[in-house]
């Protein structure tokens, strides 16, 4: 079953359709949400609500159109409501890591370190630029779709994922200062 | 170290392979939909598409019919789009405008505000800006003061043009004045405000929604007034106290960060201005100060002028000692976010930067002072200090005064014992003080310090984003000797006390640092300071060394401009290298206590454009300060068109600097925000009017 046939048979009520795209898009949502909450029982809850939303709200969707970005977008208002609601806040984005660091079977031990590197990067970053990158690289969407999906213009995205990117690589090379701006920052 | 991500696509091949690894760690419960399954409604609702329609056409009839009987069909499409955006937005909390889309999940519920505002007595030196409150209504007296234009695109007008009028009030007194503050509160558990909640606001139309359409719930700062053109047959002096501080800029950045708008009453233009590195000169010896100055063609009207001028503190090594204190609020609303973790890492940065023969104490706070928790001087690596910081933790009510007088009876005991220490009392906190006093010259009061010889200087650093004090912060380092800064992640804390930069900042080196510039009246007609509100002082303040006026770190620059409108026969002089005003500085040399002054000449050509300077950061200092100032502006609600244009132009001037800018990381903040100050000045200028052509 495609997607289109899934939200066309969604649309005329079928559970089981609605089953087939949750199946489908579970762990990216669940995953994205994670990585924006940072605790993974405040994630299941969001992402539970975000399907709940989409299936609710899935007799408007316009058929043709990509799933996946739709449902992105659900989830990012369903996190930014929760937010604003103050039930989540800035958690770390290390809590929601294993209780050991040990490295996963077949992951060499540099290589957990690297990961363990780019996690306390990432914490490092602001809610939005956390944000885009978590959206573009896990979750995948194109700039057009991740536009959409928080709602600013391409251009904004394109220069906060710049931005994001700039300060992991600086963060992973030396932790160091932002740059240019007059000294004591 | 992680592997090595030289370029942005290494690092982004770097993050898909971690987020590739991550994913087998992420994956959603198994019974996902078994716990959704039972929730769902046997038939998906009906997307109320339509029932958008309806309230469009509803609310036209109700609240548009005269506009669509007296204006164009432009102008009844334009609200029609705006209806249909902000009825999107209002029923489903989203700010996209796909009516098609489905509703966010549990939208938030309409959040109960209470508006508050109060008046709260503030202690201000008797300054001009004071004395030109009472000038006449902007509009009325805008007009005659002004030469005609012969540009396309009138100035944005300013809120008192002249002084013409007005009398001059001398005095070195210190009055009490009555200041409106404003505070919104918002229950803390329905916190989504819409943009447009504040008093002065919430009676005026909101012409259209914004992107990020909340501001922070209970922050209190305060507005003062945007400087006017002050006709120089009328006062051709200017006497201000410098400021090194930035943290308006910084946030406005994080409000931004977190969704929220920037508010136009929280901008003050010389901390914008401040927060950039212009790379001056460092003077040729450590005796004071290099000023450099710059004239250029206003990049936003044609009939006047722009006049930087940047001041640069030596760069001193000064081997005395410090004896710190550190006053940590540990009430419960530093509980909210990461304010603990930001407190904790910044305070033990710190510690850390602090050398052996430096002394450190702790002194913990909440509705009183938690003496277990509180250290005495003594040494930065003492495991007693360590501990203390480690157990910051929130709970209870915010009494500032109790911290800062503990905190100054600490810190005055050790300097009598260790007379030739520096001495600084810092304090870290939200500013929501709610026990005792909770003004900031009531708590300066009873924390009074009489030393003026070897004072001490109160660092305040501000954190947290919600229920946030500004004045409070802001106010108490500018009349207690010292400086504010904001923090806003745990990075951020350990960079800005890092021990390099740490070092520069404890080095004081001017005190009561003032500037005062004397334009000449026989080329300049009338002169404007973009920002630096509540630092301009009386001109007969200027001779006094006075605590209020700013203290100046080590190597630490302050830039200020000025608009001009020239004389015609300054004009006619365009080609030659003329003397537009002398600039004089006084401070009080840190080390020694001793009073001096400095001169200089503001010079420069008339006939060069911003952009010919061929200086990429003084563009980017007149468009930070020009954004600033009039953002500031959209706070009155007026000439909002005006602001609009003024701020595209600038996101434009901008965008064609980027490339002599680079890529650092600031110039990319400030675009991010630059782009949303003009896209919110838009939104909230009124359509265009109808010019009688079809599209």
């Amino acid at each position: 079953m495609t997607d289109d046939q899934a939200v066309l048979r969604c649309q005329n009520g079928e559970h089981e359709a609605f089953r087939h795209l949750v199946e489908r898009y579970k762990d990216v949502l669940f995953g994205t949400a994670v990585l924006m909450t940072g605790n993974r029982a405040v994630a299941e809850e969001q992402v539970q609500e975000a399907l709940l939303a989409a299936w609710r709200g899935i007799a408007g969707f316009q058929s043709g159109r990509p799933v996946k970005p739709w449902l992105v977008r659900i989830l990012v208002n369903a996190v930014v409501s929760q937010r604003r609601r103050r039930a989540v806040d800035t958690v770390p984005l290390e809590t929601y890591t294993h209780a050991d660091d040990r490295p996963s079977p077949g992951e060499t031990v540099e290589a957990n370190l690297d990961r363990q590197e780019i996690r306390e990067a990432l914490g490092g970053l602001s809610r939005d630029h956390r944000q885009v990158v978590v959206l573009r690289y896990f979750a995948d969407l194109t700039v057009p779709e991740l536009a959409e999906a928080i709602g600013v213009r391409e251009g904004t995205v394109k220069s906060r994922l710049s931005r994001a990117l700039g300060q992991l690589r600086e963060q992973l090379a030396s932790g160091g200062a932002r740059e240019a701006y007059s000294h004591g920052q | 170290m992680a592997s090595n991500y030289g370029s942005d696509q290494e690092m982004e091949r770097g993050l898909r392979e971690h987020f590739a690894a991550e994913a087998q760690d992420l994956r959603a419960p198994d019974n996902l939909w078994e716990s959704i399954e039972g929730r769902m409604d046997l038939q998906p609702t009906r997307h109320p598409v339509t029932q958008v329609r309806r309230k469009i056409l509803g609310a036209l009839k109700q609240n548009w019919f005269p506009m669509m009987a007296t204006g164009g069909a432009v102008a009844v499409a334009a609200s029609a789009v705006f209806l249909a955006s902000r009825v999107t937005q209002d029923e489903f909390g989203i700010s996209g405008s796909y009516a098609e889309a489905a509703p966010a999940a549990a939208p938030p519920a309409a959040p109960v505000e209470k508006v508050v505002v109060k008046e709260v007595p503030v202690e201000r030196v008797v300054a001009k800006q004071v004395e030109r409150g009472a000038t006449p209504a902007p509009a009325a007296a805008a007009a005659p003061a002004m030469p005609a234009r012969s540009m396309t695109q009138p100035p944005v007008p300013l809120p008192t043009p002249t002084t013409v009028g007005v009398e001059k009030v001398v005095t070195r007194e210190v009055v009490v004045e009555k200041v409106v503050e404003k505070s919104v509160q918002v229950e803390a558990s329905r916190a989504a405000p819409p943009a447009a909640a504040s008093a002065p606001q919430a009676a005026a139309p909101q012409p259209a929604a914004t992107p990020a359409a909340a501001r922070p719930p209970a922050t209190t700062f305060q507005d003062y007034r945007r400087q006017p053109f002050v006709a120089t047959a009328e006062d051709a002096v200017s006497t201000f106290s410098l400021d090194t501080d930035r943290t308006s800029y910084q946030l406005a950045l994080s409000w931004l960060q977190e969704g929220y708008e920037i508010e136009p009453d929280s901008v003050r233009a010389e901390e914008w201005i401040n927060a950039f590195d212009y790379g001056y000169e460092l003077p040729a010896d450590d005796w004071g100060f290099s000023v450099t100055s710059d004239v250029a063609m206003h990049p936003l009207d044609g009939n006047k002028h722009l006049v930087r001028i940047g001041f640069q503190a030596a760069e001193v090594a000064d081997d005395r000692p410090l004896n710190v204190t550190l006053v940590l609020d540990a009430s419960g609303s530093m509980g909210d976010g990461n304010r603990v973790d930001i407190a904790r890492s910044a305070a033990d940065a710190i510690r850390q930067s602090l050398r052996p023969q430096d002394r450190l104490a702790v002194v913990h706070f909440t509705e009183g002072v938690i003496h277990d928790l509180t250290v005495e001087h003594t040494s930065p690596d003492a495991s007693a200090v360590q501990r203390s910081i480690q157990r910051l933790a929130p709970h209870g009510s915010t009494n500032v005064q109790a911290g800062l007088n503990q905190g100054v009876r600490l810190a005055d005991r050790i300097r009598r014992e260790r007379p030739e220490a520096y001495n600084y009392v810092i304090l870290m906190s939200d500013g929501v003080a709610n026990v005792d006093a909770t003004n900031p010259f009531a708590i300066l009061e009873s924390a009074y310090d009489g030393n003026a010889l070897n004072p001490l200087r109160l660092i305040t650093i501000g954190v947290g984003i919600n229920n946030y004090n500004d004045v409070l912060l802001e106010q108490l380092a500018q009349h207690g000797n010292g400086w504010y800064r904001y923090l806003d992640n745990t990075n951020q804390a350990r960079a800005t006390f890092s021990r390099d930069n740490w070092l520069a900042l404890s080095t004081p080196f001017a005190d009561q640092t003032r500037a005062q510039v004397s334009w000449d009246p026989g080329l300049v007609r009338s002169w404007r300071i973009i920002g630096y509100e509540n630092r301009v002082t009386s001109d007969q303040n200027f001779a006094e060394d006075r605590k209020e006026f700013a203290e100046i770190p080590s190597g630490a620059a302050t830039t200020v401009f000025y608009e001009i409108e020239l004389h015609d026969r300054a004009l006619a002089r365009a080609g030659q290298e003329v003397t537009l005003a002398s600039v004089e500085l006084r401070w009080v040399v840190a080390e020694t206590g001793q009073s001096r002054s400095q001169r200089t000449e503001v010079r420069g050509r008339l006939d060069s454009s911003l952009d010919a300077t061929g200086d990429p950061q003084l563009q980017l200092g007149a468009i930070v300060a020009l954004s600033a100032d009039r953002y500031g502006g959209l706070y009155d609600g007026e000439y909002v068109a005006e602001i609009s244009r003024d701020l595209t132009n600038l996101e434009d001037r901008l965008r064609a600097l980027n490339t002599s800018l680079g890529p650092l990381g600031a110039y990319q903040d400030f675009r991010f925000m630059l782009e949303h100050m003009a896209e919110r000045a838009r939104a909230q200028a009124p359509p265009a009017a109808p010019t009688g052509y079809s599209r």
